[in-house]
């Protein structure tokens, strides 16, 4: 009896110790992030939802996202839009449609505003070897043609506030389907993608907006 | 009346000077602030004083804590403060969080005593908010701001404030306490503990009781731990620079008395009298010690040279009373009738120079004048009633050779050729590295007072790297007599901020007016908010019914239970909860009667001087230590020169009368330049700075130097201008007298503070230059002059 326990222990042990120490394949990343360097535009509706403790339920928002290479984009919750977000890799102005404000930021200055940075450096980061310099795999799995990755900043700032970075893809078309940051207090912000839509010439005004209007205002 | 036994006397004196010597060094205590070395009237000076004075904290400990691991920095640091924290009769509390995390209601205690001062239109716009007719509207923007907003900061403010009540309020102090608020840097591997101590800390020596053993106590928790600790702020200055102060004192004063020491054998050869002349200087210093603690409240950190200096002024009148009764006293009172009227005269002019500096409007140097003057009179009487007594007793059973060997050494025609020799050639070089190399650098920071090595400097220079980068920032303190004058004063701030900050030379700033209570304004915006302060359960049940948790009512719980507790007769009201107290400490102060506000400016870097210009009116002080050291340099230099310009003046002028004689008056002051031009060389060609310790030591260069040029010049006319007449008269009294001043001062050049090491090199060196020159220069030099235009007297 005591000889089968400690077989069993030893064979949770060792499951345990390959578990940890089991090679992560990142080549589904590798070519992923091949595929998003080729890609010119991406044109996609977006479901956001924010699970906070202070909610009975997560709020949701529905919004779209433009992405032209290599560093413009569009980020629109609401329809008509409640919040926008707008960067062109010098500048990121966030504009709140009910206030009729607009606020401009540096890329430069956003070192303590994790979520804007994060739109910055759209689609995670240029190639793969800056990918693997700035995160952790934590697991990758694979269903069908979904890849799901686990991931943490390496960056000691970000990782001391969040659980785990969620990202799927699909290892076919290319297309990022969801994005999921939790953070250590519970919360979480995650971004379902559908509708996407590659490579299609997009209307150069959907990165200019009208602020007419707007009180606009520079942020340090 | 009968006559009392002079042994009983004796014993009385003694009984009595024991006591004396015991009050006064108990009472002894050392003030660290490098700012009481300062002259008060400088505003730089007078505004850093009120900041280190009310927000400095003198109870509390910061430990640092540092690993190259997040997680276990942050273990380390929350089982340290559980170390620290398990015993009681040392530390009051011991954080390694900010006392929020425990008691996020504290919060709520701050922002409910916040909102008391707003202005009514604000805080009745709150009210409508939460108003029946409006609450469900209020709880619906709130959740649309949730759902829409890219912030997480917003989103974690809105969250948990749904009612808005921290809407216009400025947010920075709330995410500064979000971001580690002062506990941990941002990646998390550097943290610092808060301990603060049981009892208040009275002290210096309390100060140095309690660091060691919070020491003794983290050094043994660290032995399972292995991280990085460091301990700094005010607790852990005081100990390092008192500890190190009065280490020096005995160090200088101990390291002065045995080279005074060798001095005396290498000229006398006998151990008795060194023995007794060594017992003498101790008692001098043990009365002047004592005397400096009954009448002086605190003693600085460069009143503390002073026991080196007095040595080696006081160590000359016992090589004078010595020689003298070497060279033949007929008795004891012939000897002291004759060493009288010398030691008199020198100790005289000497206390009146040291006592000239107790003008000076640096209250270091002035406290150093007086303790020198008090300690020369001292020496001076010791030497004469109890030197004297034993040297005249012993040379009379064991007769000196005359002249002595070392004696017969210095004053060989060959030596002093060879010593004019090289003092020429060296003073040559000293005043070419002057004319080709310039002067030596100026250095007026504040950085130039500072311990040479500090582990709570080192400490804190750390913490401001990884935590909190203050270097360059200016600090605004605002007083005032009133509630209202203060506030008044903070917005005539925030004004004169708001107009540099348009003009672009301001970068950011944060000033205490969001935490200055208005009692008015308390009174009038609680009674308004007493019906809602009832109403907290149809509040709570509108929230829940919103879709919110609990959670999203705690801060509003809180808030409406503080208006419901305070009533508008407490006004001025103030927060009483850890939270809210922490993070009060160090803007705003109410003890005491005292009413100070505080806040931050980071200026642009180099529009410093044009934000002093602009900032500041009566009870406004903007103030740094970078301004400081500028403050200084613009004004200290001047009234520096002015004062040895008077003192040289003075001295000059006494010559004059002595002397008679315009051409000796014109050779002094040849000297003293000489000898300034070649200190200034030898700084330069050391690589030594300018600044305001180096120039305080001309002040003590005069006093104790220039009577090197005096002496050859009245024995060139007591000998008839007879240049090797006048040295062999001197070459002995100058060494000695020379070297022992050498050794006090050198002894302090090796001073764990730099402004007191700064003072000691530049005296020991001005000394040695202007003894040669004195000595081996200007008599030759007389005599040459003399041949070649002859006196017309």
């Amino acid at each position: 009896m005591i000889q089968r326990s400690l077989a069993l222990l030893l064979l949770a042990a060792t499951c345990t110790f390959a578990q940890e120490t089991r090679v992560i394949d990142l080549s589904p990343i590798a070519r992923w992030i091949e595929r998003q360097s080729k890609i010119r535009t991406i044109e996609a509706d977006m479901t956001q939802s924010r699970a906070l403790k202070t909610l009975r339920s997560p709020a949701k928002a529905e919004g779209r996202f433009w992405f032209e290479s290599p560093d413009r984009f569009r980020w629109q919750i609401g329809d008509p839009p409640r919040t926008i977000a707008i960067g062109d890799g010098e500048t990121i102005t966030v504009i709140d449609g009910r206030r009729r404000t607009a606020t401009r930021t540096r890329v430069e200055d956003l070192k303590n505003d994790a979520s804007l940075r994060g739109m910055a450096e759209f689609p995670f980061a240029p190639d793969f070897a800056t990918f693997r310099e700035r995160f952790e795999v934590r697991d990758l799995r694979i269903d069908g043609t979904v890849c799901r990755v686990e991931m943490l900043p390496r960056d000691p700032a970000a990782r001391k506030m969040l659980t785990r970075i969620i990202l799927t893809f699909d290892t076919e078309s290319g297309h990022l389907l969801s994005f999921e940051a939790v953070t250590k207090d519970g919360s979480s912000l995650r971004n379902e993608f559908s509708n996407v839509k590659l490579d299609r010439k997009l209307d150069p005004s959907i990165f200019a907006p009208d602020l007419s209007g707007y009180d606009v205002q520079d942020s340090r | 009346m009968s006559r009392i036994p002079a042994s009983l006397r004796r014993i009385v004196l003694i009984a009595g000077l024991a006591l004396y010597v015991a009050g006064g060094l108990s009472r002894i205590s050392f003030d660290v602030d490098i700012l009481a070395l300062l002259p008060r009237h400088l505003s730089q000076v007078a505004g850093l004083s009120l900041v280190l004075e009310h927000f400095s904290l003198p109870n509390e400990l910061i430990v640092t804590v540092e690993s190259d691991d997040a997680e276990k920095t942050e273990a380390a640091a929350r089982s340290l403060a559980d170390a620290l924290a398990s015993r009681p009769d040392l530390a009051n509390r011991a954080l390694a969080e900010g006392p929020w995390e425990n008691d996020p209601s504290g919060l709520g205690e701050l922002l409910a005593f916040q909102l008391l001062s707003q202005p009514p239109g604000v805080f009745d716009a709150l009210l409508e908010r939460m108003a029946p007719a409006n609450t469900s509207s209020t709880l619906q923007n709130a959740l649309e701001e949730l759902t829409d907003t890219l912030s997480p900061a917003t989103a974690a403010i809105r969250s948990y404030d749904p009612f808005g009540f921290t809407d216009g309020l400025p947010t920075e102090l709330l995410e500064q306490q979000q971001d580690g608020g002062g506990f941990a840097s941002p990646d998390g591997l550097f943290r610092v503990v808060y301990v603060e101590s049981a009892q208040p800390l009275e002290n210096y020596r309390d100060c140095i009781r309690w660091v060691d053993e919070i020491k003794s106590l983290a050094a043994d928790w660290n032995v399972s731990h292995g991280v990085e600790l460091g301990f700094t702020g005010q607790p852990a200055f005081v100990a390092d620079i008192s500890g190190s102060m009065d280490r020096e004192m005995t160090l200088t004063a101990g390291s002065a008395l045995l080279l005074v020491g060798a001095i005396f054998w290498i000229c006398y050869r006998r151990i008795r009298p060194l023995v007794v002349l060594l017992a003498c200087v101790a008692l001098i210093f043990a009365l002047a010690m004592a005397t400096a603690g009954w009448l002086l409240e605190d003693l600085t950190v460069i009143s503390v040279g002073f026991a080196a200096v007095m040595i080696g002024l006081s160590v000359d009148y016992g090589y004078y009373v010595f020689n003298s009764a070497a060279h033949g006293a007929a008795s004891l009172p012939d000897l002291r009738r004759k060493c009288l009227s010398n030691i008199a005269w020198t100790c005289s002019t000497t206390a009146a120079v040291f006592l000239a500096l107790s003008y000076s409007t640096l209250p270091g140097l002035s406290q150093l004048g007086v303790l020198v003057a008090l300690g020369v009179v001292i020496g001076a009487t010791v030497m004469l009633g109890i030197f004297a007594r034993f040297a005249f007793r012993h040379v009379t059973r064991f007769p000196l050779p005359s002249p002595l060997p070392i004696e017969h050494s210095l004053t060989s025609a060959r030596l002093l050729r060879w010593a004019a020799v090289f003092t020429a050639i060296g003073g040559i070089a000293l005043v070419s590295v002057l004319v080709f190399n310039g002067p030596p650098s100026v250095d007026f920071s504040a950085n130039t007072m500072r311990p040479r090595k500090s582990g709570a400097y080192r400490a804190m220079e750390r913490l401001s790297e990884r935590l909190a980068d203050d270097r360059g920032v200016l600090n605004l303190v605002v007083t005032g007599d009133s509630y209202e004058e203060v506030e008044s004063r903070l917005h005539e701030a925030d004004r004169q901020i708001a107009e540099a900050m348009a003009r672009g030379d301001i970068a950011s700033a944060m000033t205490a007016t969001i935490l200055w209570p208005s009692p008015e304004r308390q009174r009038r915006n609680l009674e308004k908010a007493a019906s809602l302060a009832a109403d907290i359960s149809r509040l709570r049940e509108a929230v829940l019914e919103a879709g919110f948790t609990d959670q999203a009512f705690v801060l509003a719980e809180s808030v409406l239970q503080r208006w419901k507790e305070w009533t508008p007769g407490q006004a001025p009201i103030w927060p009483s909860s850890d939270a809210a107290s922490w993070i009060l400490r160090r803007l705003v102060r109410h003890d005491d009667g005292e009413l100070l506000a505080a806040g931050l400016v980071h200026p642009v870097p180099g529009h410093e001087e044009a934000l002093l210009d602009s900032v500041g009116s009566p009870g406004i002080h903007l103030v740094g230590w970078d301004q400081l050291g500028r403050e200084l340099r613009r004004e200290i230099p001047g009234e520096l020169t002015v004062m040895i310009s008077a003192i040289f003046a003075a001295v000059v002028f006494i010559l004059l009368i002595a002397m008679r004689s315009l051409r000796a008056v014109i050779f002094f002051v040849a000297t003293q330049a000489l000898s300034l031009a070649c200190l200034a060389g030898a700084t330069a060609l050391l690589g030594g700075t300018v600044g305001l310790f180096s120039l305080a030591a001309l002040l003590l260069l005069l006093g104790t130097g220039s009577g090197y040029a005096i002496l050859p010049l009245l024995a060139l006319r007591r000998n008839g201008g007879n240049s090797a007449a006048a040295q062999r008269e001197l070459a002995l009294v100058i060494v000695l007298c020379a070297a022992s001043s050498i050794a006090g001062f050198g002894a302090l050049g090796f001073a764990n503070n730099l402004a007191l090491a700064e003072l000691g090199r530049t005296c020991a060196l001005g000394l040695t230059i202007s003894a040669c020159i004195s000595l081996f220069l200007l008599p030759p030099a007389w005599e040459a002059l003399a041949r070649r235009f002859p006196s017309r007297r």
